[in-house]
């Protein structure tokens, strides 16, 4: 790995007012969800990090924050050492462009079918960014290098589809020519936001191969949004890369994906390894959390976000909110346990030792 | 086809005993059709099915394999211009046996969800968003003629079961719960009535693993309390193995296999069943070992001769693309629609398969 990284992300917090009511405009009473709070994170060339976690946790928003789409309240984001939001404002020394970051830094989104301009033919949609950005290159260049990208990613021949409507193509041919628009940019990163959960599970895996492959021919890194723990862990682990798991605005444990799937080490990420069945293992019947549902985000938990649903919690936990502790090289876990010399261990459970059950049967 | 007529009794997942000779719905025939410009779209094949009382069969298969057009056929809720031919009868603990899709539009009104209850995927919209959750359920009893406290009582005990705070939840309006408490509150919605039979299609899709994972948990709990039949219908296969006594793969609008949960994942016979397992990512399987199915899924509108999955199967020949193979009997109570169940299990491999059925299950004859 180069040692500068494309893009990093330095103590990031991302506010939004949820203030939806007329009565908290006059009141001053609007609330403030922290969808993203005081995250760190460094994406390297040719790197594959994968964003887990539960809807409403703020993985989306920490997405685009690193592809410079959401500005953040606070922190910094920058690309190759240029400050993302300096170069939109023009402040200080801009020295890479904030349009050369844009091109650089893309996006897939979950629905293939609505980021296609459902008027457009296959070919129109793929011209229109080579025109804008690449406009030294003359028409037949530009369908020729449209033409190999498409046979690339499995559509041949190429002179079938460039005449479709995304409506004639299915699903996932959707999604490959979403892919491939982004790739005609020549990007550093692309935030794949849950780009494969929308497909057919039989596709998913030839999907993520197929972005792999890609990563190859074009050099670019891969910011990875799932729900899906399974998903998050094949593409990870095929290219060598990282999971982050997010909870309530925070990472709360970052590692190597092997770290991370053998040695989990927040009480969270083993909770969603439950939540991620084999196929061939024996089910284990208890919920290994005290509540099912989500805390609500505009009133996060204190002290450690995860005590209210954590089996494990203890008080120290509803006292203040553990750092990050190093478990591996690399791997870090925002969980008290991580320290094997921390009072928490010292200190009383909050809880029974059971988790929530409903009452037993009549 | 080869439905399962034995009377073998076996347990399943939930205590109650699962009677094979005891069908609480019965499909025959089932075709379902809609008459597109390019022609007649046939999105429910000459599907037979049995669902046995107490059990819980798991329909799975991938989008538009015409699964939730089977369960709505189940309460005759295919709406126009969609056309539905066959049979599905519907056998009451007591009582004479009820032709669903014959029934008045009264009668129906009454078969749902006193009878077979139904939980879509999209419990977002399933409530009105200017009455209240209580509102809701009160309507559902009194529309039914049900006793209200009475019902109300059992809603309460029902939100409780499923981890909601019944005093919360029934004031609420749909907007201010999360999409996980909605889900689970349609759950209890739809059990008001105590319905025999739930019919649940990709009741979870929407959620996260964890509240997904929970759901499923919670509702084998409630399976066992209430005495449910179930009919639970998604693409998640995983999730899925986790509730289901039995299961019937579903590709190109009709089953390809039958069989108990067990058999499928240890013994499946049909090479898409195999090849359905093999795609499946797992966390313990090692990444190379998760495979690709090749080819697509075929259109509603095209038929292909022989068997439909012939133009992706790795062993098919001759006999296959020319006849359209039934369900046949490939082990005790196991059917899978392939003329070569034997090569399909020695051919199609699945990588992720431990060598080793765990004992202490049932062990059939291969």
């Amino acid at each position: 790995m180069s040692s500068e990284p494309v893009v990093s992300l330095d103590e990031v917090t991302v506010e939004f007012d949820t203030s939806n009511s007329l009565l908290d405009y006059f009141t001053g009473g609007a609330d403030k969800v922290r969808a993203v709070d005081g995250v760190s994170l460094d994406l390297h060339e040719n790197d594959v990090v994968a964003l887990i976690g539960e809807s409403g946790c703020g993985k989306s928003t920490l997405g685009k924050t690193a592809i410079g789409a959401q500005r953040p309240t606070s922190g910094s984001v920058s690309y190759r050492g240029q400050d993302v939001w300096d170069a939109r404002d023009g402040k200080g020394d801009v020295s890479i462009p904030f349009k050369d970051i844009r091109r650089s830094l893309q996006i897939i989104h979950q629905d293939p079918g609505s980021a296609l301009n459902p008027n457009q033919r296959v070919l129109t949609s793929l011209m229109l960014p080579l025109k804008k950005w690449q406009s030294n290159l003359s028409h037949e260049e530009r369908e020729a290098r449209i033409h190999t990208l498409l046979e690339h990613v499995g559509m041949s021949p190429a002179e079938d589809f460039v005449n479709r409507f995304p409506h004639q193509l299915s699903g996932g041919e959707q999604q490959r020519v979403v892919l491939v628009r982004s790739l005609l940019m020549n990007p550093d990163l692309i935030l794949a936001d849950e780009a494969i959960s929308a497909l057919d599970v039989s596709l998913r895996v030839e999907m993520m191969d197929m972005m792999l492959e890609l990563q190859d021919v074009f050099d670019t890194s891969y910011l990875f949004i799932s729900h899906d723990l399974s998903n998050a862990r094949y593409i990870t682990e095929k290219a060598d890369g990282r999971i982050a798991v997010m909870y309530l605005g925070q990472i709360v444990e970052v590692g190597p994906v092997d770290q991370i799937i053998e040695n989990p080490q927040h009480p969270y990420t083993q909770v969603l390894k439950w939540a991620t069945p084999d196929l061939y293992a024996d089910p284990d019947e208890e919920v290994p959390v005290r509540e099912v549902d989500i805390p609500d985000p505009t009133d996060p938990p204190e002290g450690c976000r995860f005590h209210t649903r954590c089996p494990e919690a203890r008080e120290t936990c509803a006292e203040s909110g553990p750092g990050m502790y190093e478990a591996e090289t690399g791997h870090f876990s925002r969980c008290y346990r991580t320290d094997d010399t921390h009072e928490y261990w010292e200190s009383d459970p909050l809880y029974d030792a059971d988790t929530v059950t409903p009452e037993s049967n009549p | 086809m080869g439905a399962a007529d034995g009377d073998t009794e076996s347990v399943g997942r939930g205590e109650g005993p699962i009677d094979r000779g005891d069908p609480i719905v019965e499909i025959r025939d089932l075709e379902v059709s809609f008459d597109l410009s390019r022609g007649q779209s046939k999105v429910v094949r000459n599907v037979d099915m049995d669902l046995y009382r107490h059990e819980t069969l798991g329909v799975v298969g991938e989008s538009g394999s015409g699964k939730s057009m089977l369960a709505m056929s189940m309460l005759d809720a295919i709406v126009e211009p969609g056309r539905v031919s066959g049979d599905v009868t519907y056998y009451p603990r007591n009582g004479e046996p009820v032709s669903v899709l014959d029934l008045s539009p009264d009668e129906l009104r009454k078969f749902r969800w006193e009878e077979i209850a139904m939980v879509f995927q999209g419990a977002m919209s399933s409530f009105n968003p200017v009455t209240s959750i209580r509102t809701h359920f009160r309507e559902t009893l009194q529309d039914h003629d049900y006793n209200v406290k009475a019902g109300m009582e059992r809603a309460e005990h029902i939100l409780e079961q499923l981890y909601l705070d019944p005093d919360r939840v029934m004031d609420a309006y749909s907007h201010e719960l999360s999409g996980g408490m909605k889900q689970r509150a349609l759950i209890a919605l739809s059990l008001v009535l105590e319905p025999e039979v739930l019919v649940l299609d990709e009741p979870t899709a929407a959620l996260d693993l964890l509240m997904q994972r929970s759901i499923v948990s919670l509702l084998r709990d409630i399976q066992e309390e209430f005495d449910l039949t179930m009919l639970f219908i998604t693409h998640d296969l995983p999730l899925l193995t986790k509730l289901a006594d039995r299961m019937a793969v579903m590709y190109a609008f009709d089953f390809v296999e039958v069989a108990d949960t067990q058999d499928i994942l240890y013994n499946a016979s049909h090479p898409y069943t195999r090849a359905l397992l093999g795609t499946t990512p797992d966390l313990d399987t090692a990444v190379e070992d998760i495979q690709k199915i090749e080819g697509s899924k075929p259109d509603p509108v095209q038929h292909i001769s022989g068997c439909s999955y012939h133009p992706r199967c790795p062993i098919a020949d001759q006999q296959c693309s020319a006849t359209e193979p039934e369900l046949f009997d490939v082990g005790e109570d196991h059917q899978a629609s392939c003329f070569y169940p034997e090569l399909a299990r020695e051919e199609v491999v699945i990588r992720s398969q431990p060598p080793e059925r765990p004992t202490g299950g049932v062990v059939d004859e291969q």
